[in-house]
């Protein structure tokens, strides 16, 4: 049994990253046509440096993905502090109405904005692109942090309270500190929804102005390029290392809860 | 010390009353048990009074001063969650020294405070420690700690012993007499559990549904019950009701002699006894001679045994159960089945309102 799990840990493994392991290998070959072996080269990396539209492409998903993950954060912490911790009418629906966007497929959420977008004269670029973002990740970011807001007692603030702090005090020094690995979390996670965007982001760029996921499409339509390699290994890189930031942020997290 | 007053205090939550026209007094340095069934309103009680929740109606005072409109955390109260609410991100000493903090006690004098109310709480050595690095019985006393370091006004306990297990739970509480005592906090305690409050407090104030039923000491409540609720919530009774006549009730189990003021002859009047005020005498016992004014017959249904006590319950003629406690001084003087007298004081026939 333990061989048996072992292979299928090696299958699975050996899937998931072998395909990322031959784009990276190849972004710093030499050859175009994917010749082995590999001849060490930054040569499309150099060639990347002058691809403007790759370059403006990849600065508006960095752009989007860090405003994204900001505004999202803010506004749904706020919303699941609401949701959990207070009692208003239309409550639960209020957290129902949160569920339907994870499952609605983005090409019908993107078909849906586009057309509000430009009934309401918001139309596309940018701006657009952000809102829409926005939008789709605060579900995520309120189901995230609301779940860490549920496994912290309520009667923690109380407690404070009753020792003398006032409410925004108490909610500072026991309830911020304690929630912070979740709003973390839930940061991170709006920060990748955008990052990853391509159905909505398709929608809502315009010729000039796209977003990464959105020029590699069209770049590969025209025809492939290495180039495409070497920016998706950048990319590799950055967000392995804020994944890596925020493993070691949680992991201190949970040192701090247990020792 | 504080003398802390509920006065018609109301409550309705979400159009049920919880608290109605309750009015209640702690006397200073005293520990006052809440004592009622879950939904009675203890608990909701005790967050008026220490501020985490506004009475629709009444006012709280703390030595006649209305302090109803102070906010919780300037209300200066201290308070022990059934959870503990313990900050995990926190030390043991950085939990004490919250408070002390909060209300501008800092640096040496706040470090002297906090070692001496862990010293009180017997945790000293364990300050740089996390809460869940603690035993249940260690984080209770460091909530504990948490709570009467400030001296505050007065010390709220909403059933803090409920989640330890029993050894530990009877333990707690001679501590928490003890430091009670030691500090003179007035205290209010929260509790399902009636031996708890029977051992533990100096006041007991009986509550059912949003009222009041009945406070006084432990031994006044015990020993003279007012209404059928105290008496079966706080320890067990037998009660028999029947029609009132001239000093006594006359009952379908026979009639019964009491001591205690009847409602007018021919009324409905109902007695309740406590299970060890009745003397059982078996058929074949030698001295049946007593002086106990009260006599009845019964038959012994089940011997229930506990060690050194046990509980005998019968039937009596009319069919009604009766239960009767015995210490098991000698062999047991009445088998199941055997037919056996119940004899028992006037004095301890209480009249009580059904």
């Amino acid at each position: 049994m333990i061989a048996f799990g072992r292979i299928y840990l090696v299958v699975i493994i050996t899937f998931l990253y072998l395909p990322i392991a031959v784009m990276v290998a190849m972004a710093f070959n030499e050859s175009e046509l994917y010749t082995l072996p590999i001849e060490p080269s930054l040569r499309w990396f150099a060639k990347l440096a002058a691809n403007a539209p790759l370059l403006s492409a990849s600065r508006n998903s960095l752009l989007i993905a860090f405003a994204t993950s900001a505004i999202a954060t803010a506004l749904g912490a706020m919303a699941a502090l609401a949701l959990e911790r207070r009692q208003f009418r239309g409550r639960t629906l209020l957290r129902l109405l949160l569920l339907p966007p994870i499952a609605i497929p983005w090409l019908i959420i993107g078909t849906a904005m586009l057309v509000f977008f430009f009934w309401t004269g918001i139309g596309r670029g940018l701006h657009a692109l952000l809102i829409g973002h926005v939008a789709l990740a605060i579900p995520y970011v309120v189901l995230i942090v609301g779940a860490g807001l549920q496994t912290l007692q309520a009667d923690l603030e109380e407690a404070a309270m009753s020792l003398g702090s006032t409410p925004v005090h108490a909610f500072f020094m026991i309830t911020l500190p304690l929630w912070l690995p979740s709003v973390a979390a839930a940061a991170l996670f709006a920060f990748a929804v955008s990052l990853d965007q391509f159905v909505i982001s398709y929608f809502l760029s315009t010729p000039g102005v796209s977003t990464l996921p959105v020029e590699i499409y069209s770049s590969i339509r025209k025809g492939f390029t290495p180039e495409i390699n070497a920016i998706s290994t950048i990319f590799l890189a950055v967000s392995s290392a804020l994944i890596f930031v925020f493993a070691q942020l949680s992991n201190l997290g949970g040192k701090r809860g247990s020792g | 010390m504080v003398r802390v007053e509920a006065c018609s205090i109301g409550k309705l939550y979400g159009g049920v009353l919880v608290l109605d026209q309750v009015s209640v007094a702690f006397q200073p340095g005293l520990l006052t048990s809440l004592l009622g069934p879950s939904g009675s309103g203890k608990t909701t009680l005790l967050r008026v009074i220490g501020g985490f929740v506004a009475p629709d109606e009444g006012e709280i005072r703390f030595n006649g001063e209305d302090v109803t409109s102070v906010p919780l955390w300037r209300r200066n109260v201290g308070m022990v969650f059934q959870s503990y609410a313990l900050f995990p991100h926190m030390t043991v000493e950085q939990n004490v020294v919250f408070g002390l903090n909060r209300r501008g006690v800092r640096g040496e004098a706040a470090r002297k405070e906090t070692a001496r109310a862990l010293e009180m709480v017997r945790l000293t050595g364990l300050e740089r420690r996390r809460p869940k690095e603690l035993s249940g019985g260690q984080q209770q006393r460091v909530a504990l700690a948490r709570a009467i370091v400030t001296n505050p006004r007065v010390l709220l306990l909403d059933e803090p012993l409920s989640a330890l297990d029993r050894r530990l739970r009877q333990d707690m509480q001679i501590e928490l007499r003890r430091i009670q005592r030691e500090s003179g906090l007035t205290t209010v305690f929260v509790t399902h559990d009636q031996e708890e409050a029977l051992t533990l407090s100096d006041s007991v104030a009986i509550l059912d549904r949003g009222k009041i039923v009945q406070e006084g000491t432990p031994g006044a409540i015990y020993e003279r019950p007012r209404t059928r609720f105290a008496a079966s919530f706080l320890g067990d009774a037998n009660f028999f009701t029947g029609r009132a006549t001239q000093g006594g009730v006359e009952t379908a189990a026979g009639l019964i002699l009491t001591g205690y003021a009847l409602p007018p002859i021919g009324t409905s009047a109902t007695i309740a006894v406590r299970p060890e005020k009745m003397k059982i005498f078996g058929a074949r016992s030698a001295d049946f001679e007593t002086s106990d004014e009260n006599k009845i017959q019964a038959v012994v249904a089940e011997i229930v045994y506990a060690g050194a006590v046990s509980t005998i319950l019968l039937k009596s003629a009319d069919g009604g159960q009766i239960k009767v406690l015995t210490q098991n001084r000698e062999m047991s003087l009445a088998a199941p089945g055997e037919c056996v007298s119940l004899a028992w004081s006037a004095a301890h026939s209480v009249v009580i309102e059904d």
